[in-house]
Parts: C-alpha cells; sequence; structure tokens
C-alpha cells in the first residue's frame, strides 16, 4: 500500500506478525463438531470478535481469514508497545473486504492507541507457505 | 475450587498440546521451561474458558509458573463468584 511522505513522517507504531494456518485451524477446530460446525462460539469469542466468526464461517477460506485476524491481533499489540497484556484479544479486530484488511479497536485496544496518538491503521499481509504475515503501520 | 483441580485442568490442557507429562511441575515457567508460544499460550485461555467457564489473561509482561496460572484461575473464579452472589 503506497503511503504518502507526509504520513511515513508521522508513523507512530510497527508492528509485524506471522501465523501458521495449519495451527490456527487445529485451534479452532477444538471447537468445531465432527462436521465442522463451530460449537463453542462464546468460547472462540474470548480470541475472536463476533464478526470474525460471522466472516471465518462464510468464508472461502476460513481459516486464513481467521489466520489473517490472529497475526493482526499480535501485529497491533506489538505496534502499541504494550503487546497484549493488558488488551483483550477480541478488542482487536481486523476486517477483510476484497482481501483489503483494515483494523479496528475497541476498549482497552482504543485507549492504547490514543494514548500512542494512533488515529490511523494502515495494515498489508501476505500468504506463503501455509503462513500469513501481516504488518500494521499506526499512524 | 481447590488448587488441586486447576491444576489437574492446567495439566490436561497442556497434554492435549503435546507437552510431556514429565515437564509439567507447578514451578515449570509457560514460556521460559515448557517453550510455549502465543498460540499455544491462547489455547490454554481457552482451554480453560471452556472446561471451567473461566476467563483469565496469561499474557504478561513477565513469563507465569503453571501455579501462578492457577492461582489466576481462583482469582477469576472467586470473582465471577462473587458477582453470581452479588446479582
Amino acid at each position: 500500500m503506497p503511503l504518502e511522505s507526509e504520513e511515513i513522517a508521522e508513523v507512530k507504531g510497527l508492528g509485524v506478525d506471522i501465523a501458521s494456518i495449519p495451527r490456527i485451524a487445529r485451534l479452532v477446530e477444538r471447537y468445531n463438531t465432527p462436521d465442522g460446525t463451530l460449537r463453542d462460539r462464546e468460547t472462540l469469542n474470548l480470541l475472536f470478535t463476533l464478526d470474525e466468526i460471522d466472516r471465518y464461517q462464510s468464508s472461502s477460506y476460513p481459516y486464513l481469514s481467521l489466520a489473517i485476524s490472529f497475526a493482526t491481533k499480535e501485529a497491533v499489540g506489538k505496534a502499541l508497545g504494550t503487546g497484549l497484556v493488558e488488551i483483550g484479544w477480541n478488542e482487536i479486530e481486523a476486517n477483510l473486504t476484497e482481501d483489503k484488511l483494515t483494523v479496528q479497536l475497541y476498549g482497552n485496544a482504543s485507549i492504547q492507541a490514543k494514548r500512542c496518538g494512533i488515529q490511523k491503521w494502515l495494515a498489508t499481509w501476505c500468504y506463503w507457505d501455509e503462513h500469513v504475515m501481516v504488518q500494521v503501520l499506526g499512524l | 475450587m481447590d488448587n488441586s483441580k486447576a491444576m489437574d485442568t492446567l495439566k490436561a490442557i497442556l497434554i492435549d498440546l503435546g507437552i510431556p507429562k514429565e515437564s509439567l511441575h507447578q514451578d515449570a515457567l509457560l514460556q521460559e521451561d515448557l517453550q510455549l508460544d502465543s498460540t499455544e499460550i491462547v489455547e490454554i485461555a481457552l482451554g480453560l474458558k471452556r472446561r471451567l467457564g473461566v476467563s483469565v489473561k496469561l499474557e504478561g509482561r513477565q513469563d507465569m509458573t503453571l501455579d501462578q496460572v492457577c492461582h489466576k484461575v481462583e482469582a477469576a473464579i472467586s470473582v465471577h463468584s462473587n458477582s453470581n452472589h452479588a446479582s
């Protein structure tokens, strides 16, 4: 994603993370019935927002979608400088629209972003060899 | 809940994750000793929620021992129980 030079000067946080798709699949499959139906939405909601779970359930590439969400949460935690110490996993949401990744924050994550002076996020992702890498910039 | 039930549940979750039973001492550190990464630590939190109904935050600035995780579980259960009594 191209950045204006003015935006580059205002980068206030940078985070990168890599997530393994098979490992995220293994994690989520514990909450599925044998036919693949999600049986424990409440527990999974500790980690993923309800919108992320809905996207997973309707996606053609469900585990890719969740791996992107997982890596985005970790990357944003790093960009905020705190990791996920006082931030809920479900307070960081990754949205995918036609492969374009955007970030939405809630609760403590939003408060911490304001403390850091971050008003806007730029996020990109790529896929290779059953892994996804997400990079976020807080501006 | 007594500490042993929380510890038994925690050990069962860790064994499910493939951690050898002989490594599971109460003083074992999640990251340094058991070599768990962030995905596995999340799996522990989800497992505790599913098996015991409690939400515990295991991401901290410092590595935690199994015993410290159990204390967190007990504290979460106590808060949950008190809030139920108050309501």
